[in-house]
């Protein structure tokens, strides 16, 4: 493998001879847009069926969502079959995993929900997702990741460290979700969406699952992760080792506050929210780390 | 109907001119509804009837002779209910034609009901239809006319909000219990005080699923009667204080003239339930609960200023989707009703 560098300053990355960034990664960049407007229509859609409910906008919307899912699935489905790893080598492929990873778990949990609430949420975090991705792959030029086939053993880290900040990002959104059933509550409004929302009881019973869920599985992603690491200690920078120890021990903390009886109802819902906000800016800070170590390898680049 | 003397017509009384005591007096028994089918079926001029029974209204939906058919109604009413015939006759509004296709279906869609929207009513037309199927006195007409009048209200619901939101103050405070709890089956609620709202209140609770409920009255009688009624628990009055940390809603409903309910009270009762809310709906005048009591984490109170506010909105927003409901059903009503006019 060799690794070149474009007119845009940006790494081509060559593996066996192949040249890899276009034009066979721009199919599955028109399939991410296209997974990102089904998302954004499926928002759009949610947004009028919550203030006016209709059969039909619902089974639109759900509609809407399948299609940004199997078009998000064929996109990653694509970008993994290329660079032969799971699909999350850079900031885009992470926000654009996590974000499949959330509707995942929609599918999973969304029947529960009264009404389309859920759906609304969760089709318009995906969007935000899918586009941050976007915006940063297209305008601040974020470099294609170094495509090098990984070993199985990081490839299920990887895979359930990600599908973990889709169970993270769906607490997130049940617990913003209880903030605002709660602040309604609080300030006698009822009407429109917080009409909607699920009971308190039903958001903290679900914020907890998740919780507990997503940490565990997180867990399991970090033993895997050190057993490589105690095998390749370089394959780490410390910074990204800082922050994915820090991310997971303040779920593995709050797990143990809430098994405690010590987080519950308001703190837990904030925990919720706050801690996934953070792990998405300890995702930042490794991948900018990770292109600050690839930039330094190769003054070439620096010059540019 | 190419005969201009036969027309579906309707003949009734209903809350709109006549007053709950004199619409108790002229209810009629099932018996007596039975005996009406019976001789309207036989009286000339009347081709088909159903009869329409709720306790805001008592209306006769028939096809034939509109003079006749008021006539036979007024005199059979007054016969089984003992009911005065001229004080009846004053009481009785009619319609005919395309007028009476509109009202059917504006009672049905629960349009011309005293709560705006309420859906009971449309299972009582749904009766009187099979009632007058099984009394085999429904014809082409009524089939027609009733059926369109089951679309119409379906219409009618689904696209506009006149069935959306709780206008009583007990069912709102039901609606606001079940975004707290989710349901109602394994809270505990406790009700302090005998005063009207609050068992108003309590009965909303008691029918949206409750269980466990426990009355506190200073009056033992009182409390007594209230257990009996809602098959609850009974507390004396110096105990409910103490035992407030066990229940998830409390409703206050007492003749006290300060607030019994201190925010010291309820910080007590929340150290040994942090994690869970704590719901306390305020129906007494003067208040029950002490103002900083709502200051308090996890616990949310409501008072009988609160809960009527919701109950205005919510018949505010129903008032203004009746409009588009209205317009809708007098469409629908003139459509059916040429149609009719045409085939026959």
């Amino acid at each position: 493998m060799s690794i070149r560098y474009g007119l845009n300053g940006l790494p081509v990355v060559l593996t066996n001879g192949r040249k890899l960034d276009t034009p066979s990664t721009m199919i599955p960049i028109h399939f991410f847009i296209l997974g990102g407007l089904f998302y954004a229509g499926a928002f759009v859609a949610a947004l009028f069926n919550s203030q006016r409910e209709r059969t039909w906008l619902k089974h639109f919307q759900n509609a809407l969502i399948v299609a940004g899912f199997l078009s998000q699935t064929l996109a990653l489905a694509l970008r993994g079959k290329e660079s032969h790893r799971c699909p999350v080598g850079d900031t885009f492929e992470m926000l654009q995993f996590i974000s499949w990873s959330l509707v995942v778990i929609y599918a999973v949990v969304g029947s529960v929900f009264r009404g389309s609430v859920l759906g609304l949420f969760t089709s318009g975090l995906a969007t935000l997702l899918g586009c941050t991705g976007l915006v940063l792959n297209m305008f601040l030029g974020v470099p294609e990741s170094v495509r090098t086939p990984a070993p199985l053993l990081v490839e299920v880290h990887a895979s359930l460290a990600f599908f973990c900040y889709g169970v993270f990002a769906m607490l997130a959104l049940t617990s913003v979700m209880y903030l605002l059933q709660n602040w309604s509550l609080r300030h006698k409004r009822w009407r429109g969406l917080f009409g909607l929302l699920p009971s308190l009881a039903q958001l903290e019973l679900f914020n907890t699952r998740l919780l507990y869920t997503g940490t565990a599985v997180f867990s399991v992603a970090m033993l895997m992760g050190s057993y490589y690491w105690h095998q390749y200690p370089d394959s780490l920078t410390t910074l990204k080792l800082a922050s994915t120890l820090a991310v997971w021990l303040a779920y593995l903390a709050a797990s143990g506050m809430r098994i405690g009886a010590k987080l519950h109802g308001i703190r837990l819902a904030w925990s919720g929210a706050i801690l996934f906000l953070a792990a998405i800016f300890a995702l930042y800070a490794v991948e900018s780390n990770r292109m600050h170590s690839q930039a330094l390898k190769n003054p070439a680049h620096l010059q540019r | 109907m190419a005969d201009p003397t036969q027309a579906f017509h309707m003949v009734g009384l209903s809350h709109h001119a006549t007053p709950l005591h004199v619409r108790e007096k002229i209810a009629l028994t099932n018996e007596q509804v039975r005996l009406l089918y019976s001789a309207l079926k036989k009286q000339e001029g009347i081709h088909e009837v159903a009869v329409l029974r709720t306790c805001n209204r008592m209306e006769v939906y028939a096809f034939g002779h509109p003079q006749i058919i008021t006539a036979s109604v007024a005199h059979w009413i007054a016969e089984f209910s003992e009911y005065p015939l001229e004080s009846l006759r004053q009481l009785l509004h009619d319609r005919s034609g395309h007028e009476a296709v509109t009202h059917l279906f504006k009672v049905s869609s629960g349009l011309d009901s005293q709560i705006i929207g309420e859906t009971e009513v449309f299972g009582q037309v749904k009766d009187a239809y099979d009632q007058a199927i099984a009394e085999k006195t429904a014809g082409p007409v009524l089939h027609r006319t009733f059926q369109k009048a089951f679309q119409a209200a379906k219409w009618v619901r689904t696209n506009t909000r006149i069935s959306q939101g709780q206008v009583s103050i007990g069912n709102v405070a039901v609606d606001l219990a079940l975004r707290i709890f989710g349901e109602l089956t394994h809270s505990r609620i406790l009700v302090v005080g005998s005063g009207e709202v609050g068992q108003g209140v309590l009965k909303s609770l008691k029918g949206r699923g409750a269980k466990a409920i426990t009355v506190s009255s200073r009056t033992a009688e009182r409390a007594q009667s209230l257990a009996a009624t809602y098959d609850a628990e009974m507390l004396r009055f110096h105990e409910w204080p103490g035992k407030l940390s066990q229940f998830d809603i409390a409703v206050f409903s007492t003749a006290a003239p300060n607030a019994i309910l201190q925010a010291e009270m309820v910080d007590a009762a929340m150290q040994s339930r942090p994690s869970r809310p704590l719901f306390l709906i305020d129906v007494a005048l003067p208040r029950d609960i002490d103002a900083a009591v709502a200051d308090i984490s996890n616990v949310f109170v409501y008072n009988l200023d609160d809960l009527s506010a919701i109950a205005n909105e919510n018949l505010a927003h129903r008032m203004a989707d009746a409009d588009t409901g209205t317009r809708y059903i007098e469409e629908r009503a003139r459509s059916l009703w040429e149609k009719l006019h045409d085939r026959t």
